[in-house]
């Protein structure tokens, strides 16, 4: 029996034969590039695709893997492809098929999630007992689990919703070598996650998560927070321009100022209230991204000036800002309480048509966002957390970055600068910068040139912390913080046969390349440098291209195998890896 | 070389190794107060960080086991506490920024509640703190120890207040935590407008939360970054009475369900009892109800009238839903005065009758509660105590997801220590989870959950390779 066959039959007996996949066309769909990972459209074929039902199937995978020579990676639901692994022989374990909310406690404000259990789920059942989730800026469909335990968090409700590797409470977690372990409280008590004693769970989630490369987590307690408004999200306006109806209880405010300074103590004070249901800063042009029912619609309003007010330009310093109060007295302290702060701070409100309000106000309480307001070739710059104080240098370093990247004609923003940005838990400044890309074949390479000059300059500005640092950017980014020394220990700690797939946690040792870059980082990232990085970024999209010519000319025929000689393995890869 | 936790052989050596190029002074203080002269410790009283550093180093190289304290007169050692030589972080007292914008300030560890408050008080700001502290108590070791906090509302996570951190490991490294671990340093920080209101990370782990409950077995803390709590412009505080926990229980969920009320927390008759006796009232304790809420309205942003008054009307409404009486006193104890307490605070500690006190505590959940206070009542009889001398202390945390839970047996009570292990062991059974670990309460934590335990060796193990911090504890 060959190590493949007995690999397969191994998974098979922990899952059952229907539940593990290998036909080129599953293992296609699992090994595609959204485009939020950088490279090409397809790299490494996943070995298999297997679905758990349990945390003992999940056990029993791992297992079998360990046993056969095969790594792991788990995913929840996929949503950006974030799961795909840099290298061959790895089994994925979509996690679809564990989808319960096992509990939800409306007098505790908490849940008990598995990994599929969404986030658009898990609002609307909150939501019937009085309580709601957050939701991360991707949308409903993401897995609360999955965004807590292993990946970022923010989301634009944070101002009461907080942030998701703060909402963890308990976790079950299968560990690399197939052991189930519970983190903080066991049995049925889903409420703490803290020691006993030394807080374990800091090991293996921190600002970013590990993205499974220490094990997967199948089940966890999970904050929950108070919603005052109707038991069901009810429908309005016609899609793709859903709204919901504005409750009693709700005021939906659109101040603007005349500077990024008025719009920091702004926030700042209605951060001290603690009365904000959501405050969101979003660019005007994404505001008319919403507002619009088609990217055409959208030129057709700018070129000839008949945008609603919120979505020009000169709206720039704005914010939407939404309470909810659970008493006629509260929601008359909000109303007060924002006005006065608009008025003191020299903002004013611009008024609003309902429908547009009642789609704006939805997309605040779903984060529905993504599929509105992203109707561009966007990609993301960089992200800072830390506080409000940083915003007028944030916006003014953005408007320097952009007017650099216009010039190349390739990295734009429809704005002066495209700044998402929103408090978390009522004190702290979220901001993300997402630019456009023109579509091209250069595109990509364009895209992560930008994406690192970016994340560079702002660290050297001293920004707050920069926040998308994963896989092979922390040896760049993390350095100084040693973030990657202390990564490497605990990984080789937790998993010294590195069972588990890392390619988004931490190579097993630094490359001579990341040595030398402390050196050769402010070369690199100078603008006379520019074209040499366009240069060397565009030969992996030249390979990406040529991939997937290569996949058309493939497609419907078996990923050839590679002889097992060669691997050491049951490696199934992709034509062109 | 000074690892026996059990004998004073190590003394010797210790004082040879002194003796030997420490980095710091190294002096002999008596374990007690007038002690004999064989009963002492040893102690280095550091500066400043790379003070701390050098030591930890140099301990390290010589195999010198080192015990950390951040607190003025903590409590005294005994004399089957291992021999070890003390960090003492007392005077490491500065505070180094505080923005009253984002209520933000980073201080060093020998700090106390009290010095802090002082320093706070210009910005309008104070600490986040435990029910009445003792007022040499460290706020970065109280924050370390993850002792619970009066602000309800303010805890979004177990790691409030601090945000990012500096630590010297076991291992003698020295690392930024969260927001700190940007290239730079602090005053560049600081000036550009980084506040470190993040305490997560750097990147991949969560080093702070780690090092949070570890009973200084993995690292030492320098200084820290903390969120303030602002003054109040306006506050009103009252209790609110009934004869049983479940409904005031049941009032406390629906409060933090709507954020009302600053702090608040929950007494049982004899725990009312000791917070007269700290705030110098004397009154015959059957006066007291059975249990009372204490619910304080604070505001100290916009509007500070509006909203104190909003707030105290939707908890008035609530408190006549549930038929439940509302007063600012009772039997002449007031609610503010308990509140203003905490402003101005005592050496000792509240909860000692006949100057000790025992007590046993843990976390769940408030619609738990009861079933744990009948519980104690029973234990209570079986030792011969009454059970209206045990103190029940309820606080809740993180906006309401879970609570501390305290019994407090009278140091004077029979059997004192009998009854609280029983106790102990009995609310681990029943699902009380000991986060907080302290002593024989370890293994019974470790018990319940022993598939952990590996996990947590695997920490000590990469932050103290060679285990010279607080040998022993944690079972570590
Ligand atoms: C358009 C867009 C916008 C986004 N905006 C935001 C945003 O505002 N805020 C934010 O935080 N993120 C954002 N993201 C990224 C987002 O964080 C992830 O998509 C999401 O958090 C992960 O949830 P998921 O269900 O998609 O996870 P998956 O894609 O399934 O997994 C994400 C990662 O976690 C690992 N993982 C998944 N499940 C488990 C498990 N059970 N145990 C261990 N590891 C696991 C995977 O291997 C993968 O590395 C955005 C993504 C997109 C595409
Ligand atoms: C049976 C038993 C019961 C106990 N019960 C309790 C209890 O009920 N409540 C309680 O609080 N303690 C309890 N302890 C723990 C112990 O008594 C105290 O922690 C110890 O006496 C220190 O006193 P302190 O509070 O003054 O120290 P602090 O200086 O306030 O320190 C508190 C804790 O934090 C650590 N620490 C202090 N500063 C730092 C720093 N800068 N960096 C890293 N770590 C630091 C210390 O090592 C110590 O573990 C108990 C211990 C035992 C053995």
């Amino acid at each position: 029996m060959s190590i493949e066959t007995a690999a397969l039959k191994a998974l098979q007996a922990a899952v059952g034969v229907e539940n593990v996949r290998t036909d080129p066309a599953t293992l296609s769909c699992y090994a595609w590039n959204s485009g939020m990972m950088p490279g090409p459209k397809f790299t490494f074929f996943p070995a298999a695709i297997v679905l758990p039902k349990s945390t003992e199937e999940v056990a029993a995978i791992v297992r079998a893997c360990n046993a056969n020579g095969l790594k792991f990676r788990p995913l929840s639901t996929g949503n950006g492809t974030f799961y795909l692994s840099h290298q061959p022989n790895v089994v994925v374990l979509d996690l679809v098929r564990m989808d319960r909310i096992l509990k939800i406690d409306r007098a505790n404000q908490m849940a008990v999630i598995q990994p599929y259990a969404t986030a658009g789920r898990l609002m609307a059942e909150a939501m019937k007992v009085g309580l709601t989730c957050h939701v991360i800026g991707a949308g409903p469909g993401h897995s609360p689990l999955a965004s807590a335990t292993s990946m970022l968090g923010i989301g634009i409700t944070g101002s009461s919703t907080g942030h998701n590797a703060r909402n963890i409470l308990a976790l079950e977690w299968v560990t690399v070598d197939g052991e189930i372990v519970r983190i903080g409280t066991t049995g049925e008590d889903w409420f703490s996650e803290e020691g006993p004693g030394i807080g374990f769970r800091g090991m293996i989630r921190g600002y970013f998560g590990a993205h499974g490369a220490l094990g997967i987590f199948t089940c966890i307690g999970y904050k929950l927070y108070p919603w005052a408004g109707a038991r069901k999200l009810e429908r309005t306006g016609v899609f793709p321009q859903d709204g919901m109806p504005l409750s009693e209880n709700m005021r939906f405010f659109a101040p603007v100022w005349p500077s990024s300074e008025q719009v920091r103590d702004a926030v700042m004070r209605l951060n001290h209230s603690g009365q904000m249901f959501a405050v969101l800063r979003m660019p005007p042009a994404n505001i008319g991204f919403v507002l619009t029912r088609s990217n055409n619609e959208y030129r057709d309003r700018r070129l000839n000036g008949t945008l609603p007010e919120i979505a020009r330009d000169e709206s720039r310093h704005g914010l939407q800002v939404l309470t909810i109060g659970h008493s006629p007295a509260q929601v008359a302290h909000q109303e007060k309480l924002v006005r006065l702060i608009v008025e003191e701070t020299g903002g004013r409100m611009l008024a609003l048509e309902r429908e547009h309000a009642e789609m704006l106000v939805r997309g605040l309480v779903t984060s529905q966002y993504v599929g509105r307001a992203r109707t561009n070739n966007g990609a993301t710059s960089y992200g800072i957390a830390d506080s409000w104080h940083l915003w007028p240098k944030a916006v003014e370093s953005a408007e320097q970055l952009v007017k650099e990247d216009l010039a190349s004609g390739d990295v734009f923003t429809e704005d002066a600068e495209s700044h998402w940005a929103w408090p978390t838990e009522n004190r702290q400044l979220w901001t993300e910068h997402v630019v456009a890309v023109r579509k091209s074949p250069r595109g990509g390479a364009i895209a992560l040139v930008a994406f690192l000059r970016h994340v560079y300059l702002m660290q050297k500005q001293r920004l707050g912390i920069a926040s998308f640092i994963a896989g092979p950017m922390i040896d760049m980014f993390g350095r100084t913080m040693h973030a990657g020394l202390w990564m490497r220990r605990i990984k080789r700690t937790l998993d010294p046969q590195a069972h588990a797939d890392a390619s988004m946690y931490i190579s097993p040792k630094e490359s001579a390349a990341m040595r030398v870059f402390p050196y050769v980082k402010g070369l690199l990232f100078s603008r006379a440098f520019k074209p040499v990085l366009l240069g060397m970024m565009s030969l992996m999209g030249r390979k990406a291209g040529a991939m997937k010519k290569a996949d058309k000319a493939d497609l419907g025929s078996a990923p050839p195998r590679v002889p097992e000689s060669q691997t050491g393995g049951p490696a199934v890869r992709s034509p062109s890896a | 070389m000074l690892r026996n936790a059990e004998s004073r052989a190590g003394d010797a050596s210790l004082q040879n190794v002194a003796l030997r190029g420490s980095p710091i002074e190294v002096r002999r203080i008596p374990r007690v107060a007038g002690s004999a002269a064989s009963e002492h410790d040893w102690t280095a009283q550091p500066r400043t960080a790379d003070e701390v550093e050098a030591l930890v180093k140099w301990a390290a190289a010589q195999g010198v086991s080192l015990g950390v304290s951040s607190s003025a007169a903590h409590p005294a050692r005994r004399a089957s506490d291992p021999v070890m030589l003390q960090i003492d972080l007392g005077r490491m007292r500065r505070l180094f920024h505080v923005d009253a914008g984002d209520a933000v300030a980073i201080i060093e560890p020998g700090l106390s509640f009290a010095e802090l408050d002082r320093l706070l008080a210009p910005q309008r700001l104070r600490s986040f703190k435990p029910l009445l502290p003792r007022a040499g108590k460290s706020a970065i070791a109280s924050y370390l120890e993850r002792e619970p906090l009066l602000m309800v509302r303010e805890q979004w996570d177990v790691l409030d207040p601090f945000g990012a951190a500096e630590i010297v490991f076991g291992s003698g490294e020295r690392f930024h935590t969260g927001a700190a671990g940007n290239p730079g340093k602090m005053d560049d920080h600081w000036k550009a407008g980084m506040r470190y209101m993040t305490a997560t990370g750097p990147v991949g782990t969560d080093f702070m939360r780690v090092l949070q409950g570890s009973q200084g077995t993995l690292g030492i803390v320098t200084w820290a970054a903390i969120f303030c709590d602002r003054l109040p412009l306006a506050e009103e505080s009252f209790f609110v009475t009934a004869q049983t926990a479940e409904p005031l229980l049941d009032l406390s969920a629906e409060l933090n369900y709507r954020r009302l009320g600053h702090s608040l927390f929950l007494s049982s008759r004899a725990h009312l009892a000791m917070l007269a006796r700290a705030v110098g009232i004397a009154v015959e304790e059957a006066k007291f109800p059975a249990w009372a809420l204490l619910v304080n309205i604070a505001a100290a942003a916009d509007l500070p009238e509006d909203r104190l008054a909003y707030e105290a009307a939707d908890t008035r409404a609530l408190v006549q839903a549930a038929g439940l009486a509302i007063a600012p006193a009772v039997a002449g104890l007031s609610a503010q005065a308990i509140v203003n307490r905490q402003a101005s605070l005592a050496d000792g500690d509240y909860r000692d009758v006949a100057g000790k006190h025992r007590s046993v505590f843990f976390l769940t959940q408030g619609d738990r509660v009861p079933a744990f206070v009948k519980l104690a009542e029973g234990l209570a009889t079986k030792h011969g105590v009454a059970t209206t001398d045990i103190a029940v202390y309820v606080q809740p945390r993180l906006q309401g997801r879970n609570c501390h839970l305290e019994f407090v047996i009278p140091g004077n009570a029979p059997r004192a220590d009998a009854l609280a292990a029983e106790l102990a062991q009995a609310c681990c059974d029943k699902g009380g989870f000991f986060s907080r670990p302290y002593g024989a309460w370890t293994e019974m934590a470790y018990a319940r959950n022993p598939k952990i335990v590996p996990f947590l060796r695997h920490c000590k193990s990469m932050f103290d390779p060679k285990g010279i911090l607080q040998p022993g504890r944690l079972g570590l």
